[in-house]
């Protein structure tokens, strides 16, 4: 099981993650011979209180990855309101990119992190198929997934 | 996808200023208008466009093939027909 241990930092436990157009539209962008747009590298944050995954808006259309889905959304501890919000269709790898890089598929949301330093959230549905340490003494959080 | 790079703050900021925050508002308009309608089709995967609904669909997977199908990359609408739809918490995000 490869792990990944990042230094938890100002901003809280922040990892790269790689991002790629999602499997189905890259298979048809190659078929076309449509040069697919490459795979970049984000700085993501760990993000336990988030149900779902998240890439900021900027990032997707840098791989024109477009909206193919909406759920409603709402802040930990808000009652009642909720907003909609754009899902797209990706790829996403943890770690970010190198040799023998794994993908995962999966659907992101298309909203900005609050941290401005940060362009995606892992949230819990990445997370449940991780191993987290967090070492609060030693101020490291070791991933293994 | 052998490229690795990493957006600047600006060009961060200049996204906030460029980018809508919702690109889906017609096709949910249209599919919030349908629902009521839909009671036999719970658990389905309906295709929207704009107004235009392109199909009912069993799976996931199937529905955004055939909007990939009829419409490109999109922007299209790929949702499942929910009585009672869930609400996510995402923590760290702007709202």
């Amino acid at each position: 099981m490869p792990h990944i241990t990042v230094i938890i930092g100002a901003d809280g436990p922040v990892i790269d993650l790689g991002v790629a157009v999602g499997r189905s539209w890259q298979r048809r962008l190659a078929a076309q011979g449509i040069v697919v747009p490459p795979a970049t590298t984000v700085r993501a944050l760990i993000d336990t209180g988030s149900d779902l995954s998240v890439v900021h808006p900027h990032v997707l259309h840098q791989l024109g990855v477009q909206a193919t889905g909406s759920i409603r959304i709402r802040r930990p501890g808000a009652t009642g309101g909720f907003r909609p919000a754009s899902v797209s269709q990706v790829q996403l790898t943890i770690g970010g990119l190198s040799p023998g890089t794994q993908w995962v598929s999966a659907q992101v949301v298309g909203v900005a992190p609050s941290t401005p330093t940060v362009f995606a959230l892992i949230g819990r549905d990445v997370l449940e198929h991780c191993t987290l340490f967090y070492n609060g003494p030693r101020r490291e959080l070791t991933l293994s997934h | 996808m052998t490229t690795k790079s990493r957006p600047t703050q600006a060009r961060k900021d200049e996204a906030k200023a460029s980018t809508s925050p919702f690109p889906l508002t017609q096709e949910l308009k249209t599919y919030e208008a349908h629902l009521a309608g839909w009671a036999d089709r719970q658990g389905q995967f309906v295709v929207i466009r704009g107004r235009d609904i392109l199909g009912f669909y069993p799976c996931h997977d199937d529905a955004l093939e055939a909007g990939y199908d009829h419409f490109g990359s999109g922007p299209f609408l790929v949702k499942q027909i929910l009585a009672h739809e869930p609400i996510y918490q995402l923590g760290q995000i702007e709202l």
